[in-house]
């Protein structure tokens, strides 16, 4: 079968690669600080970015998620402009970087994933730059012993290399390291031992990035291993491994599990739509007089079940099942049942 | 190769429902979704009736819950269950909830997810019953083969439902009169009646 490939997306993912290209070049100044010892991490982000930005697009092209973002603007941009902004900042501050909701879930959960989450971010905030030539660390002129950081190729601050801030600054990958080795322990553990868990997962979707995740950790970390214990022994093979891993990690990033990643920010338009339930028209349900869900919302429910081609509304148009509450629906099921069977225990008639 | 659930199915049957709640305690027990019960069990008209019954995920062949969400959290398995939202991605923003013609999803917004009944999928999947039909004293919910229920019972099993224009097949079926025909849900009267001015309650 032939996959079928979405043109618009394609144009989206070559300009985010322009993009990144361009970001490169002049962060790099012209390459002079590119370190062509990295050229597969930057071929591997550079299919990461193109990857991630053609499903993004095939994502938002689905008619609930484009609905979603398209009433997320409307609702944020409104009267209440400044209002509905502080609600963002709160839930991207409350979801994304505490990630509370995780919590409420299962602590166990939280601390798991808020070690492999921020050990990612983290790890990312460090290694790309690094990448794209936008830092590097020199000698200052005249001085043999003291580091200097480059940002985007303009010396910055001179630092002891054995001193604290070195040690932050050459282990600060090591630290990573450790968090998603945890955090990925407590993940396998869990998906060995959860029975529901065990039943729903997949090797492709669930079990693959723990592996790549914790291969990419523990080779990282194999490297500071070598440096400091082994008298730089074996550096060279570990490198490339690690550099295999971290390719290994990029290709999947826009096809597995790590793409929820750019899904999570969906959840803004969630609390957007619950803030609009809270203070906004409701929908009242003619069956209960229950106020089940904003007018707002339900609206752009049927607007995307008759886009998907679902026919709920009778031919009056006038009402739908979408219209009565979840609780009258359950009664509909009941009463309807009752009825064909006239009241009775069963069909014939006793 | 038929699997297990290719070869059984869930009946549900209002009717001889006695609100008991062994549906819902053993429901809660499942590991899925553990501690939290997903059926439904509810009064009709609890100030003319004492007439309870379950609700839980009629299994649709083509889901509208899956349909409306933004975060393509919810998947059907080739064995025909619609699964609860894949935690990673659900956002809990209830649009399943207000698609859903069975009033079936539940959403817990303090943690932006929704769960439902995955016919224990977790049991379902490796050849046992799902908890709600093995402990439902008046099988009220049963699980079986079709053929099974059809030798036990007068009433029919249907899984073919209208709400509007729309046909709704399911996986779960509804016992009622005729399976010839599909199951009309005629809103407009269910709104403008209630079950009493229709039909005495006889049992």
């Amino acid at each position: 079968m032939l996959m079928r490939l979405y043109p618009a997306g394609i144009l989206r993912g070559l300009l985010g690669v322009a993009i990144l290209s361009a970001l490169v070049v002049l962060g790099s100044r012209k390459l002079i600080y590119f370190d062509a010892a990295l050229v597969p991490y930057l071929i591997a982000t550079v299919f990461a970015v193109f990857g991630s930005v053609y499903r993004y697009s095939v994502w938002l092209s689905r008619p609930p998620t484009r609905v979603l973002w398209q009433r997320s603007l409307a609702l944020v941009f409104n009267k209440n402009f400044f209002a509905n902004t502080a609600l963002v900042f709160k839930a991207v501050f409350e979801n994304m970087v505490l990630q509370k909701f995780i919590g409420r879930r299962s602590a166990y959960r939280w601390v798991m994933h808020f070690l492999l989450a921020w050990g990612c971010v983290m790890g990312f905030a460090i290694t790309f730059p690094l990448v794209f030539g936008w830092l590097h660390f020199a000698h200052p002129t005249g001085d043999a012993y003291m580091y200097q950081l480059h940002v985007f190729g303009f010396a910055t601050m001179i630092f002891d290399p054995y001193g604290f801030i070195g040690y932050l600054f050459f282990n600060s990958l090591n630290f990573c390291s450790v968090m998603i080795i945890v955090g990925c322990s407590m993940a396998f553990a869990r998906r060995l031992i959860h029975p529901g868990e065990m039943t729903t997962q997949t090797f492709a979707n669930d079990i693959l990035p723990l592996l790549i995740l914790m291969a990419v950790a523990l080779s990282g970390l194999c490297l500071t291993f070598s440096t400091h214990y082994l008298g730089g022994q074996h550096y060279r093979i570990l490198s490339t491994v690690h550099c295999w891993t971290v390719v290994s990690f990029l290709v999947y990033l826009p096809f597995g599990k790590f793409f929820h990643i750019f899904q999570r920010a969906s959840q803004m338009g969630a609390q957007l739509y619950i803030k609009e339930k809270q203070e906004g028209s409701l929908a009242i349900c003619p069956k209960t007089g229950e106020g089940f869900t904003s007018q707002v919302q339900k609206g752009d429910v049927k607007t995307i079940l008759r886009e998907l081609g679902f026919q709920f509304e009778p031919d009056d148009q006038k009402i739908s099942v979408q219209d009565l509450s979840p609780a009258a629906r359950r009664q509909l099921l009941m009463t309807t049942q009752h009825q064909r069977l006239k009241g009775k225990f069963d069909i014939s008639g006793q | 190769m038929s699997t297990w659930l290719e070869e059984n199915d869930l009946f549900i049957d209002p009717q001889r429902c006695i609100g008991c709640r062994a549906c819902e305690a053993a429901c809660a027990e499942c590991g899925t979704h553990r501690g939290v019960a997903m059926i439904h069990l509810e009064p009709l008209n609890r100030p003319d009736s004492v007439k309870t019954g379950p609700t839980l995920c009629m299994h649709c062949d083509d889901p509208a819950c899956a349909a409306v969400c933004p975060a393509d959290a919810i998947k059907r398995t080739d064995d025909g269950v619609v699964q609860s939202s894949l935690k990673p991605r659900c956002i809990g923003c209830s649009n399943c909830q207000i698609a859903c013609p069975f009033g079936v999803p539940k959403i817990y917004p303090e943690r932006a997810q929704m769960n439902k009944c995955d016919m224990c999928y977790d049991r379902t999947a490796i050849g046992l019953k799902p908890m709600c039909a093995t402990v439902c004293p008046s099988e009220a919910i049963f699980f079986g083969p079709k053929s099974v229920i059809e030798s036990q019972r007068k009433n029919k099993a249907n899984n073919h439902f209208i709400f509007g224009r729309q046909t709704i097949r399911t996986k779960v079926h509804l016992m009622v009169d005729t399976e010839q025909k599909p199951v009309e849900m005629d809103i407009v009267n269910f709104i403008s009646t209630t079950i009493e001015d229709s039909q005495p309650w006889v049992i």
